[in-house]
């Protein structure tokens, strides 16, 4: 499995669930909902980094 | 309803805390990597187990590998991976996964899941349903209520229909049992309540709405979160509170009362009535928008009288830990001949009565003590006066009449107590005003005379 098609799917994958983390974050209570925030900004710094491995990749291509 | 022991293998922590959301109610363990998840399918029990294929940055899709194990010990196995190439798919099911779904809409995925999964075991338990918690012999209504089972799972509204004491509350709550909803089973009876206490208990409230309200509560709504509202009686439910709770329904949010920020639930909604659901849609008792809401498929109970083989199955089930009856013939076919216009409920009352007196044999003299073969209410008995009436000057007249004299009666005996005429009889206010109007004109016509 190529890295790129590996780092295609991590994106799909974090995306997806910073889109149904968003969702819940409504609904939890304030507690909660400051655990949810940590683990949804690490997960869009996740993303971030992603992409910009994406672009490198691209760029070599 | 039993915690479902679940294992949820994936390596991304927001992943894992959103099927931990969406999984409350259950027993759900977690493991991020490849080792830990086997160590944990080869030594725990699970039931069912979410599998993610990529398992860290430098894994080699090793969820695939897992899915083999897991199903070699029994385990319900189900991939949600955002990896959904055909190929991937194909080899999935072929290692044995039960489900693959794509990330991205766990909350109805997985309630969908739980929901085949207790349905798949369901066939196991299928004896025991008849038996324990539905009991009836009678084969239309062991099919009728095998087929409402399987859409239990659905998101589908279930309308229940069927006299007093035919068991709408238990077929409910069965119904919820094997929903898969992981929120609780909340029940309203809506003819108990006034409008206004209606609304209240209903959508709930905040500290100083009104009155009485001395702290917040939380609503029916609310409670049923996850779960399953059962609204009982739903032909006394004003136009008023029908259109609220529709409103709710499509919306799955509501105001309490006296709050100025919404709330949030996730409900499913089985209603039920002992009306005749024609009649109160052409009445306009029920507004069609709302009955095609809480309608998605209805299921009719029968009265005890038409399943009669049902009797002494039900008599053996409400005697099961208390004292053991025996019923000579003559008692027997007493019971049989009856028309039990109670249902369930009066052969249950009968039981009870029975079990507490002193015999354990029980005899003809005993039933009928008990029991009269003219126990239910005539519907509609009238004097030779109405009849005569109603010939000379309409049927309309006399039914008005008729009406009048319940009202007024059932006024005297609350009191003047306007409220609880209105729930007892299940009237409108403007049928009682109308009649209250007229015997005030009829009270001035006597005076000026």
């Amino acid at each position: 499995m190529s890295d790129t098609n590996k780092i295609h799917h991590t994106i799909k994958s974090k995306t997806a669930s910073l889109k149904e983390a968003a969702e819940l974050l409504q609904k939890c209570p304030d507690g909660k909902k400051r655990e949810k925030i940590v683990l949804m900004r690490e997960t869009a710094q996740d993303i971030v980094n992603l992409l910009t491995e994406l672009e490198s990749a691209l760029q070599k291509t | 309803m039993d915690k479902l022991k679940i294992l949820v293998i994936d390596d991304d922590k927001l992943a894992c805390d959103i099927l931990a959301d969406n999984l409350a109610g259950q027993s759900v363990d977690f493991a991020g990597d490849k080792a830990s998840a086997e160590r944990k399918i080869k030594t725990g029990h699970y039931d069912l187990c979410f599998i993610d294929l990529l398992l860290g940055k430098d894994d080699d899709y090793s969820g695939l590998k897992l899915i083999p194990i897991a199903v070699s010990k029994g385990i319900y196995s189900v991939v949600m991976s955002s990896y959904d190439t055909e190929e991937t798919i194909s080899r999935a099911y072929a290692l044995g996964c039960k489900e693959f779904y794509v990330k991205g809409n766990e909350k109805s995925n997985v309630t969908a899941i739980i929901a085949r999964y207790l349905q798949g075991n369901t066939g196991k338990k299928a004896q025991n349903i008849f038996a324990n918690k539905f009991i009836t012999n009678d084969p239309s209504t062991r099919s009728m209520i095998t087929e409402a089972l399987k859409y239990a799972p659905a998101n589908l509204p279930i309308l229940i229909l069927g006299p007093s004491g035919t068991g709408k509350t238990t077929l409910a709550k069965l119904l919820h049992e094997h929903s898969g909803r992981t929120g609780e089973f909340t029940a309203i009876n809506c003819a108990a309540y006034t409008e206004d206490l209606l609304e209240a208990e209903l959508f709930g409230y905040k500290k100083g709405a009104f009155t009485d309200a001395k702290e917040t509560r939380k609503g029916k709504l609310s409670q049923a979160d996850k779960g399953t509202l059962f609204l009982d009686e739903i032909g006394a439910m004003s136009h008023s509170m029908q259109t609220k709770l529709l409103k709710a329904i499509e919306e799955k949010s509501f105001y309490p009362l006296g709050a100025d920020k919404p709330e949030y639930s996730d409900f499913r909604v089985i209603s039920a009535t002992l009306e005749d659901m024609q009649k109160l849609l052409t009445e306009g008792k029920l507004r069609f928008d709302f009955f095609q809401r809480v309608h998605g498929i209805t299921i009719t109970l029968k009265p005890l009288a038409q399943r009669k083989c049902d009797i002494f199955p039900l008599i053996h089930a409400f005697t099961k830990n208390v004292k053991q009856l025996a019923f000579e013939p003559a008692a027997k076919e007493y019971l049989l001949a009856h028309s039990w216009p109670g249902n369930t409920r009066e052969l249950k009352r009968f039981v009870d009565i029975v079990t507490a007196g002193a015999d354990g044999q029980i005899t003809l003299d005993i039933v009928q003590r008990h029991i009269t073969q003219s126990a239910a209410p005539e519907m509609l008995t009238f004097t030779q006066a109405q009849y005569d009436y109603a010939i000379k000057y309409g049927l309309a007249g006399v039914i008005d009449n008729f009406k009048s004299e319940i009202i007024r009666h059932n006024l005297h005996e609350n009191h003047g107590k306007k409220t609880a005429v209105l729930k007892q009889l299940k009237i409108s206010k403007r049928l009682l005003y109308s009649v209250l109007g007229k015997s005030q004109q009829t009270e001035k016509g006597k005076t000026h005379v």
